[in-house]
């Protein structure tokens, strides 16, 4: 067994999320320099201009990408040769939302958390959404995502009939981006889980999301192009006003289902992509 | 690119086309979605709102909180989706501007042609960058709203984009 203690991943959680607030990783960076120089609608040129200006106020003055420093969430993959020492907090989650409530506040992030349906703010931007899976190995794996929730209320659920195709689907994907339009925050990525139960085929989705911009693919790698190549005839382009780049990358994550049904989920995420994964 | 003072008057409004850029300096009013629903309470109660909104624009913002030496965080555009509900009786209150991102309903199209007001939009997530524009912020009412109290902002060229302008012609439907 190798010892994991609850500082060691409350630091690496809190400086992931300031890295993702601050600052997009390169793959996602190296996408939006791409497409502003080849957008030639000229508003949806202007768009990504002032995004790319944004990325670089962002870093210099240390001013969140966003104002929507948004919901976070924690996909923890935890080795089953590791073990995490409780000491100060009694579960996964105390600890997550230890490090949000550390960083939230350190790093002037907005708090923007209420209960519901009282709609009460919880001052600190706790707490994360945290999902945990126990896998082989003795490292403690996690992946950040920070979700901004103009593209979060975008998100979309189809249970489709067992008989429908890839091309349904497909149609179901580019539609959710075309009812989405501007509000999202294009070019946008994609994220859609195929597959499980309802709930599963969600957190595909998001889980989806965490491997856009990355250059290895899988089996999908033609169901996605043509999804992109879909949205990105649409024309609504950076910011809604128009052009040829909507959505920069799609990935779809899939899990089997019943013979009974076909659940689709899709999850959208605006241009800044704030995610961090880490190692421990 | 065309230069506006706020408030505005209608007169300036009308020569706002959708598709034009804008710079707006001047004063404007930061609220969002809480605080909208208390402007429509208050209106139905005919009671006073916490700013006059005649010849107004409201910003759809919730900043970020100011690190120390900043005037204000990051202050990006929210969804304008989400106000639509009760933008019509602000219009009819003699609001005359509104700056957000993303489409507005049929009805707050409408009411923006019946009071000769305009819909800008401005850069979705471009935080940072705005916040250059800002040059003084307060809190002037709902403070206990936290990121969604009523702001008052002075701002020096601030850039948006007519999205909808008085004659209800539309940037996002061409």
């Amino acid at each position: 067994m190798r010892n994991i203690t609850e500082k060691n991943i409350i630091d690496r959680v809190y400086s992931a999320i300031e890295k993702a607030s601050f600052s997009l990783e390169p793959d996602i960076m190296g996408l939006l320099k791409n497409a502003a120089q080849k957008e030639t609608n000229p508003y949806g040129k202007k768009v990504l201009q002032v995004i790319i200006e944004n990325i670089n106020i962002a870093q210099q003055k240390k001013l969140p990408l966003c104002q929507d420093t948004g919901m976070v969430l924690v996909f923890f993959e935890i080795g089953s040769e590791a073990s995490i020492q409780f000491k100060n907090f009694r579960s996964l989650q105390d600890i997550a939302d230890q490090a949000v409530r550390t960083s939230y506040k350190d790093f002037y992030l907005r708090k923007s958390i209420v209960s519901v349906p009282e709609r009460k703010n919880t001052q600190d931007n706790s707490p994360a959404v945290v999902w945990c899976e126990i896998v082989p190995g003795s490292n403690l794996k996690f992946s950040l995502l920070i979700k901004g929730f103009g593209s979060e209320n975008t998100t979309q659920l189809k249970m489709f009939e067992p008989t429908a195709g890839p091309e349904k689907i497909k149609k179901f994907v580019i539609d959710c981006v075309k009812k989405a339009g501007p509000n999202p925050c294009p070019p946008v990525f994609v994220g859609i889980g195929m597959g499980g139960t309802a709930d599963k085929a969600v957190y595909l989705s998001k889980k989806a999301l965490l491997d856009v911009g990355k250059s290895e693919r899988d089996r999908y790698r033609e169901f996605e192009n043509e999804i992109i190549e879909g949205i990105n005839k649409l024309g609504i382009g950076p910011g809604g006003l128009g052009g040829n780049f909507t959505c920069l990358d799609a990935r779809v994550k899939s899990f089997p289902t019943h013979i009974a049904g076909f659940p689709v989920a899709v999850s959208i995420s605006c241009w800044a992509h704030r995610m961090h994964q880490d190692t421990i | 690119m065309k230069k506006i003072i706020a408030p505005v008057d209608s007169k300036i409004i009308e020569e706002l086309k959708a598709g034009d850029f804008v710079e707006i300096s001047g004063i404007i009013y930061g609220a969002r979605d809480a605080a909208h629903r208390r402007f429509a309470e208050i209106l139905k109660k005919k009671e006073k709102l916490p700013f006059d909104p005649e010849g107004n624009i409201i910003y759809y913002v919730g900043p970020t909180p100011a690190p120390p030496g900043h005037i204000i965080g990051s202050c990006g555009p929210t969804t304008s989706t989400r106000m639509d509900k009760f933008t019509p009786v602000l219009l009819e209150a003699g609001l005359k501007g509104m700056i957000g991102k993303g489409i507005r309903s049929s009805k707050v199209k409408q009411a923006i042609v019946k009071y000769g007001a305009v819909y800008f939009v401005t850069y979705g997530g471009c935080g940072a960058y705005l916040s250059q524009f800002i040059k003084s912020c307060k809190v002037v009412a709902f403070f206990e709203l936290g990121p969604e109290a009523v702001y008052q902002m002075a701002v020096e060229d601030f850039p948006v984009i007519v999205g909808i302008d008085s004659s209800g012609r539309d940037i996002y439907i061409s």
